[in-house]
Parts: structure tokens; sequence; C-alpha cells
């Protein structure tokens, strides 16, 4: 075992006589090693790399330091993005949080706010993912998942005393972006300009819906298609400080992408997206110095350092080649972490607090500008409460005891991270190639490719689990057969969301419907026209068109968003 | 088996979260039965079309986002619908506070996350044979 | 008459369901239940109008299929789909799940959608289509959609199962024209080229005379009335074109009535699915594993030059013989069958 050869920039800077030296010293130790590990097992990590025991200058001499490192803040941006790094600034802590009435929603986002989130995030409830107004869902369902919010006044009262002008804003808002839509609503009648809205819109890719979360898909793939460039147009004239872009590698690798096809597929997607953006007559520059990434961190620490550190070098690489961005401002790879769920376990639900600590590790030593950790519960329920403050205090504790934003890069240097985060950047240019022949990533999807190969690699990976290959604690090793109390799973009150439904209703009722009808008549004809679809969008919440009523009048002329089922 | 076990395995509801339900599709298909798989959001009265005209013996829903909430209904339906010979199982996150619920509903297998492929499969194989026995007794055959 | 025959008759559709299980069955007991329901249904129900419906993948059939069924369900008729899958063969299960991208027609009341499975032979998949389609016949379907899924061997399994055969094409470039098969061609009635809606359709016309000039150089049919067979085109996304469809397979249908040809079809393609059968049967023989080691055993004796093919053969067909008295001998020329 462990015969590869060194990879190609392994060489040595050492003079020639140590250089063998070490090779030869290395070849005893590998004989010593050998003989006392006897069958010993072989080690892959979920990006099918081969892990070996030990890794020294023959893996990796810094010889082309320079060239494929460089200091933070310089291209290629492999050890960070900014000069300052975490050092300056750390990152922002954005926990998405969602649930019950607007009500419900404003109470919870308050709490976070006093105990230092810098950022507010809003999951809406699953019948809006669906497209649907709450009067058309089963009231079971309401608020269960995510706050129900169909309107603007829904939104204000979401956001009653929150500032949305010095506040940075996330929103699972999948297009068309009505929510981003109701906040400006909300800025207009407060009287705050929009180029003070600040954020992201953190589920504006529309290709990895159609791919591999199905959940947020609502239009067509050509459909979505068009909205995305208007809705990114929109922004660049209106809102400038808004980032409409964000590039979503979490939810592939949430469904069985390995890290380095989640970072590969993100890459081409963003591709696509730009060079949608350019076709369109946008900028390169522009479109891309508002390009921001959605990642998830699953445990397998080295690798998803080595995943981030590589996808900061190859994207530069592209904006600057390929894409052909003349600002190095426009080559930085911004991305937001998210701390996988797929890794936490139903079993013994308080591991995963150590679970979250060590993701959010691996976020924090690959420069992440925003993170997410994930509550313990969430493998059983939709966060409570308490979970969700140690979710908080876990990034806390890690920034402020455990001192890991003291140096930039920490682990820059390391012969094993810096040899695996080349091999990652050859599986993640793998998967990049594989795409463009399939004729980019927009055909790549449509035809199931994408789809498949992500289909495999999960099936893969679970096989490992229950063939024991990946430990799992609790739920294929070390099981104690005790069943931790379950913590309560969250309901919103019923009495309550029926109020909001009944409110919802009267509010309809009440409505100015000549200036609905004809909102919905400009959004219709914008659609098949040649207006900016998203402009209309945002009108039509203006004058209480309700988000289940955009997406509806939408579908019916951009075409109902149906995912290919690839079995 | 000269006949293999047909199982749907479907979501309703509003999550569009499948991968766990493509994940035990592909098992079962492993294990030589005929799986009927549906994208997500199915309504209850697609589930029963479905299941009528393929005449299966399990239905699987998979769920885990509270969708769980409306599996009683489809219970109920199923059994209107003069399909009460069909099994019912759960799987995904689903809190054990709602347990009771469900089974009182008359699910007959919860599995959570961290389900064998082996007991999923052995509980279907046990169910559809259930299901079997039940309709064979039914009036018409 | 057994009580899942009456409930078949009286459209019964769980019925239905559960005797096409039955007829998917490969368990001898489930195929002597089957061959007693078939018998006791035969001469029962209505004949039905079996449309077979071809195309190259990415054509968009799913979509043309439940457009189209569910015109015709609103028209108030009764529509089965079936289709014949013989392309993906695995051993053990598999999933189905195209039906779902015919989600509307699925729940429509006047529908009844059941792909099959694959099996490992396409005779398997013949002969259960073709139960399938008698069973629906009994239940009272007006109309029995047959696709096939794959492009291969499967169209001329349908085109002896259906009385009017469709065959949908992309648009497409000159270059891809050549792409479709002479004799699916020649089995086709009706050529749709799909997708005339958007971009696409100004390509689609064109196809459309493309094809068209190619099916004149074919050699006419007798069973063909003037001007057919002949290619149309339909957007099912847009639905439509789909009742043009429908008026030139009444048309062609009528037309086959009148003159004879379609009581002449069905009585050729039962004597096909006669002498079939019996070949399948005679085949199955040499596959017990008793037959087959003798085979394996025989094979190497004339590799050894120790007896000759013929005399070989005729060893065997005579084991096969005595072991199998009650059926009729075996005649020497089927051995190369």
């Amino acid at each position: 075992m462990n015969e590869r050869p060194a990879p190609p920039n392994g060489k040595a800077i050492a003079p020639q006589s140590s250089k063998a030296d070490l090779a030869q010293s290395h070849a005893d130790w590998e004989q010593r090693f050998d003989a006392q590990i006897g069958e010993g097992r072989t080690v892959t990590n979920r990006s099918r790399i081969p892990v070996k025991p030990l890794y020294s200058p023959l893996d990796w001499s810094g010889e082309n330091y320079a060239e494929s490192l460089g200091m933070p803040g310089e291209p290629p941006y492999t050890r960070g993005i900014y000069d300052t790094m975490h050092r300056g600034r750390t990152w922002t802590q954005r926990q998405l949080i969602g649930l019950g009435t607007p009500q419900d929603y404003n109470r919870r986002v308050r709490m976070l706010l006093e105990q230092g989130a810098s950022a507010i995030s809003l999951i809406p409830c699953n019948s809006g993912f669906r497209g649907i107004d709450c009067d058309e869902s089963p009231l079971a369902l309401l608020g269960t998942c995510g706050t129900v919010i169909n309107t603007t006044e829904h939104m204000e009262a979401a956001l009653d005393g929150v500032p949305v002008d010095k506040i940075s804003t996330a929103m699972n808002d999948p297009s068309p972006f009505t929510l981003f839509a109701f906040v400006l609503g909300v800025a207009k009648r407060r009287g705050i300009s929009w180029d003070k809205v600040t954020g992201t819109a953190n589920q504006s890719d529309y290709i990895s819906h159609f791919v591999a979360n199905h959940m947020f898909y609502r239009l067509s793939l050509p459909g979505a298609r068009r909205v995305f460039v208007d809705h990114v147009a929109f922004c660049r004239e209106q809102v400038p400080n808004w980032n409409p872009v964000s590039v979503v590698g979490q939810h592939m690798q949430q469904a069985g992408a390995t890290p380095a096809e989640a970072m590969g597929f993100t890459l081409a997607t963003a591709i696509q997206y730009a060079e949608d953006c350019v076709a369109a007559g946008q900028d390169i520059d522009h479109v891309l110095r508002r390009f921001t990434f959605f990642f998830d961190i699953s445990i397998s620490f080295f690798e998803e350092v080595a995943k981030f550190r590589a996808g900061r070098r190859v994207w530069a690489r592209i904006a600057r080649e390929r894409l052909g961005a003349k600002d190095p401002a426009s080559w930085r790879f911004k991305f937001h972490g998210q701390t996988s769920g797929v890794d936490l376990t139903r079993q013994q639900p308080l591991n995963n607090i150590a679970r979250v600590t060590a993701q959010a590790m691996a976020g924090i030593f690959s420069g992440l500008q925003s993170m997410h950790t994930d509550s313990y519960d969430e493998a059983i329920a939709v966060p409570n409460e308490g979970p969700a403050r140690i979710a908080i205090a876990t990034q806390n504790i890690l920034r402020e005891e455990a001192h890991l934003c003291d140096v930039i890069d920490p682990l820059g240097g390391s012969w094993y991270v810096e040899s695996l985060t080349d091999e990652m950047e050859a599986k993640i240019q793998d998967v990049l190639d594989t795409v463009e022949r399939a004729g980019g990533m927009y055909k790549a999807v449509e035809s199931g490719l994408v789809q498949r190969m992500i289909g495999t690699s999960a099936l893969e990976h679970q096989r490992k689990i229950e063939s024991g290959a990946e430990k799992v604690v609790g739920v294929n090793c070390y099981t104690d057969g005790s069943t931790a109390p379950e913590p309560e799973s969250y309901r919103p009150d019923r009495a309550a969301m029926e109020a909001h439904v009944r409110a919802f209703r009267a509010f309809k009722d009440g409505r100015d419907q000549r200036a609905v009808l004809q909102a919905l008549d400009a959004l219709a004809r914008a659609a098949v026209g040649s207006d900016n679809v998203y402009a209309r969008v945002v009108a039509a919440a203006e004058v209480g068109v309700t988000h289940g009523e955009i997406i509806a009048c939408l579908r019916r002329e951009l075409g109902f968003g149906q995912p290919l089922m690839v079995a | 088996m000269s006949r293999p076990e047909r199982v749907l395995v479907t979501k309703i509801g509003f999550d569009g979260h499948d991968r766990g339900s493509r994940i035990v599709a592909a098992i079962l298909r492993d294990a030589g039965m005929e799986v009927i798989y549906t994208p997500p959001w199915q309504e209850i009265p697609a589930v029963l079309q479905l299941a009528m005209q393929e005449d299966v013996d399990v239905i699987g829903v998979s769920s885990l986002a509270t969708d769980h909430l409306i599996v009683p209904d489809l219970m109920s339906a199923l059994a209107e619908a003069g399909l009460g010979h069909i099994q019912v199982i759960v799987g995904g996150i689903i809190p054990e506070g709602d347990h009771p619920m469900l089974h009182d509903s008359g699910v007959r297998g919860i599995f959570g996350p961290g389900a064998a492929s082996t007991e999923i499969v052995e509980s279907v194989r046990a169910l559809a044979n259930k299901a079997r026995a039940a309709r064979d007794a039914m009036e018409m055959l | 008459m057994s009580d899942l025959a009456n409930h078949i008759l009286a459209a019964d559709r769980r019925a239905l369901a559960r005797a096409i299980t039955l007829v998917e069955s490969t368990r001898p007991d489930h195929r002597l239940q089957t061959t007693a329901l078939l018998e006791q249904l035969a001469g029962h129900g209505r004949e039905a109008l079996r449309i077979g419906l071809s195309g190259t993948p990415g054509v968009g059939k799913s979509t043309f299929i439940e457009a189209f069924g569910m015109a015709l369900c609103e028209q108030g008729m009764r529509v089965a789909v079936l289709a014949v899958d013989p392309s993906s063969t695995r051993t053990g299960g598999s999933i189905l799940g195209d039906k779902t991208r015919m989600d509307r027609l699925a729940r429509h009341p006047n529908a009844f959608i059941r792909p099959s499975p694959s099996q490992t032979h396409l005779g398997g998949v013949a002969r259960r289509t073709r139960e399938a389609v008698a069973l629906c016949e009994a239940s009272g379907f007006d109309v029995i959609l047959i696709e096939t899924v794959g492009v291969g061997q499967s169209e001329t399994v349908v085109a002896e199962l259906c009385d009017v055969f469709l065959l949908l094409l992309a648009p497409a470039g000159g270059d891809e024209l050549q792409g479709v098969k002479r004799g699916i061609m020649e089995a086709a009635d009706i050529i749709v080229v799909n997708k005339a809606d958007g971009d696409l359709k100004a390509t689609a016309t064109r196809t459309c005379a493309d094809y068209a000039g190619a099916l004149r150089l074919l050699r006419r049919r007798p069973q063909d009335p003037e001007g057919f067979p002949k290619a149309l085109t339909a957007s099912a996304l847009e639905e439509r074109g789909l009742e043009q469809v429908w008026s030139e397979i009444r048309a062609l249908i009528d037309w086959r009535r009148e003159k004879g040809h379609w009581t002449a079809r069905r009585a050729a393609q039962a004597r096909h699915w006669f002498g079939e059968e019996v070949r399948r049967a005679l085949l199955a023989r040499l596959e017990t594993p008793a037959a087959r080691a003798r085979m394996a055993e025989l094979a190497e004796a004339v590799a050894q030059g120790e007896a000759s093919a013929g005399a070989a053969a005729r060893a065997l067909l005579d084991e096969l013989e005595d072991s199998g008295a009650r059926h009729s001998p075996l005649d020497a020329t089927q051995q190369s069958t």
C-alpha cells in the first residue's frame, strides 16, 4: 500500500543529497509502518481520494508558493480572499431561523440579535416553498418548518423593530424572490432607501434546486433562468448593495454529492450564471463582484478545509481566465458555510454538539465569510430555542476561547493539507471537465447527468455507513442502546395560526382589487415580453399581490417547475 | 420470489428533500422488489390512484419536515377507497412524540435516519406478505 | 365465472389492477390462474382501439401521451396506458418512475396507467403486455395506448399488438432523419413530429415535410387508404394538433374496418402470437436445469469429436420428447429456431 507517486509539485527544494536522504528515511519508515500495521486498512475520503498515513516534504514542498498559494487577499486567494481575514473581521454569524406566524418569528429574531447575531435570516413555511398561500394549505402543516409570510404586511410584522437598513439579511427565497420583494416594500414604507438594504438572496441558485433541492424548485428551467437574469439586472440598478447571486453547493452535497463534486458542480453553475448574465448584456465585473457561494461543511474535517482552499483557487482562475473579469475583487470566492445536517444523528442527539463543533472548526480554518451552525436537535425537529443558543455559543467559544481566529489560514503549509488541497483541486477540475463536455451546467442538469452522478455517490456513502466502513457514533458503533429524551418538537399555536389565516383572507378581500389585477397583468405581460420580470414582481408585492398569486401567474406564463426524476 | 413485492415510495405534503426516498427506493429495488417511485408533493388522491392502479402491497411515505402529520389522512383515505389491505410505513425524521398518533392511525412501521437497509427490507417483505394475505381474504379472490 | 372475472367485466379498476399483477407473475400456479381467467373473459368486454406508440428518447412521449390521453378522456372515452419495456433488463427488482410524468392523466377517473416492469426476455414482456391488453378490453376500455420504452426491439412487438402504430419524432435537421430505422418507419401508420412549439416550430414544420417525403418513397401498403401513412406536427406541451392526430386515426380505422383490413390484421396477429406462444413453450423446455446440463454434456461430446452434431441433437430431442410425453412431438427443424 501507499506506493502512490508524489504529486508533480512535490519536488523538494532541499539540496539533492538531503532529498535523497529524506526519500530513504521515508522508505525506511514505511517499511517499519507496514510491518507493524500488517494488513492495514486503506483510508479513502468522501471525494474518493486515498489518504496516506503520513505526509512529508516529499508530498508538498512549497516550491510554487507564490503561484499556488500567495498571501491572503492576493490571487489565487488560496489562503483567504481578504488581507486581514478573521483577524480583521470575523465571519458573519447568520443563523437560519423560521417558524410559526410572523409574530413568532419576530420574537425569535429579536432574541438572536440580543445574543450577538450580526445578521438575520428567514426560512419561510414549506407551503411557501411550494408556491402557495396559507389559505390553500392544510392547517396541520402551516408554520411547522418555517414562517408563514405571504404578503408585504406579513413581512412588516416579521421585521417589526428590526432595522433593515443596518442589518444584513438573507432569506431562503427561491425564484421569483417574493420575500425580497416584501422586504423592499417594508423598506419603502419605512422611508429607507433601497441602497441601504444589504444581504444575500441565498436561494437564487435555481439549478441546484432543479438538481438537488426540489423543495425550492418552482418555475420551469427556462422560466427560472429568465427570472434569474432579470433579478440580477434589477438589483444592480435598484439595490446595489444586495448580493443577488448565491450559488449553492449545499444542496448537492446534502443530496449526496462528494465534497469535490459539490464544489465542481457549484463552480460549473457559477460559470453558467455568469455567462447567462453576460449574454444578457451585463458587465462581467459588475456581475461577479456580487457573486456569493453557499456550502455545506461536513464533518470530514481536512477534506472540507482542502475543498474550500482548492475552490477559492479554481474560482479565481475561472473568473480571470475563463470569464475574463479584470478586477481582482471579482475573482474573490466569498462563501457562507452551514454545518451539515446530514452528519447529525437522531441517536444520542447531544453528540451533535460535538459534531457541529468539528464542522464549525473546519469552516473557520477554511476562511469563510459567514456561518450557520446547526442546532443539535436539527435531525429530530425544527430547532428549539435552547439548542439554537448552544449553536451560536459554539461559534463564540471557538472564536473567543479557543483562539481559532488568531492566525490566518493556520493549516496552510501542512504537508497533508496542501497536498490534499492539490488533489481536491484535480478532482474538482475533473468534475468541471465532465460538465463542460456535456455542454455546460444547464445542459448537464437538463439531461440528468449531474443527478445520476449525485445519486451514485449518495448510495455509495450510504453503503459505507451500513457496512461499517464509515463509522457513525451511536448509529453503527458505540451504540449504547439508551435513548436520550428527545427534545420537544416545535408546533405553532393552532389558534394563532388559524387567526393568521383568517386575517390573510380578510386582507385579500379588502385590497384594491383593481390595482391587484393590473399588477398581475403587467407581470404576465413582462413574463412573455421583454420588460424586467422582477421589477414587476416588486411592483405587484407593493400593491398587496400575494406570494401565491405572483407564483401562480409566473407558473402559468413561464411553466411549472417539475424536477427531473432520475431513479 | 417469482412475484416480487410491489411498493410505492412517495412523499406527501410540502417537503421536497427526496434523498432518503431515493435511497430507500434503490435499496428495495436491489432487494428484488418492484418499486413505484414518485416525486415529492403528491396529493393524497393521487397516491390512492397510484396505489390502486399499481396494485401495491406496501406504501412507504418519506417525511423529513413534519409532513407525517397528514399521514393519518392518507390512512383513512385508503380505508375509504377499499385499499385497507395496503400496509403503510413511514420513514424520515419523525419525532417520538408523534409515533403513537401514527401507530393509532394504522401505520405499521416507522424508520428513523439510522435504520439499516436490511431492517427496512425485511419489514417491507413481511408487510407485503401480510398485505397479500389480507387482500386474498377480501371478496374478490 | 370467477369473482375476479366478474369484477373486471364490471369495470372495477382494482380488480383490473390485481389481474395485471397476476399476469406479471411467473409463478406456475399464477400462470394457471391467468390462463383460466383469460379463458373466462374471452369474447366478453369490448374491442378497444389499440394504439401503439413509439419514439426516440427526449421526444416528449410521456407529455404526448398525457395530453392525448387527457383529450380522449375529456371526450368521455376510457383510456388505458400500458408500456413495453424490455430495454432496462436487470436481475431483481425495478423502479417505475415514468408514470409520474403523467400526473394529470394518472389522476383522471377515466384513465388507467400501468407501465410494466422490465423482464429478462422480450418474449415474456410481449406475452404479459398482450394479456394485459386483453384484460383492459374485458374491462371495457375504449382506447389502449401501448407505449414502447427505450429504442430497439420492442417496436416490432408493439406493431404486432396494435391496430394503429404512431411514431413520435422530434424536430430535427436532415442528418438526424437518417437515424430512424427503416423497419420502424415502415411499421408506422402516422408520424407525429412533436414539440412544434416555441423556437422549434419552424424546424418541426420542415421536419414534417421531410418525413412526408420519405414516407412517399416507401412501398404502398394494401392496408392504407390514399394519403397514408402520413406525417403531422403537434405540440403536446401546448396541446395543439392533438385533435388532428385523433381524427386521422379515426379516418384510417374507419377505412380499414370498411375494407376488412381491421379484422384481417387482428386475425393475422392472433395467428402470429399463437405461433410465438408455441415456439416459446418449446424453447422453454430447453431451459430447464436438466435440459441445460444435458445439452452442455452433449456439446462437450460434439466438441471432443465423440459424436456428430446431428446425432447429438437428435439424442437430446428424443430425450426431451420422452420427458415431456404430454407435449406433441418435436419436429427436427424446430431446434434451429
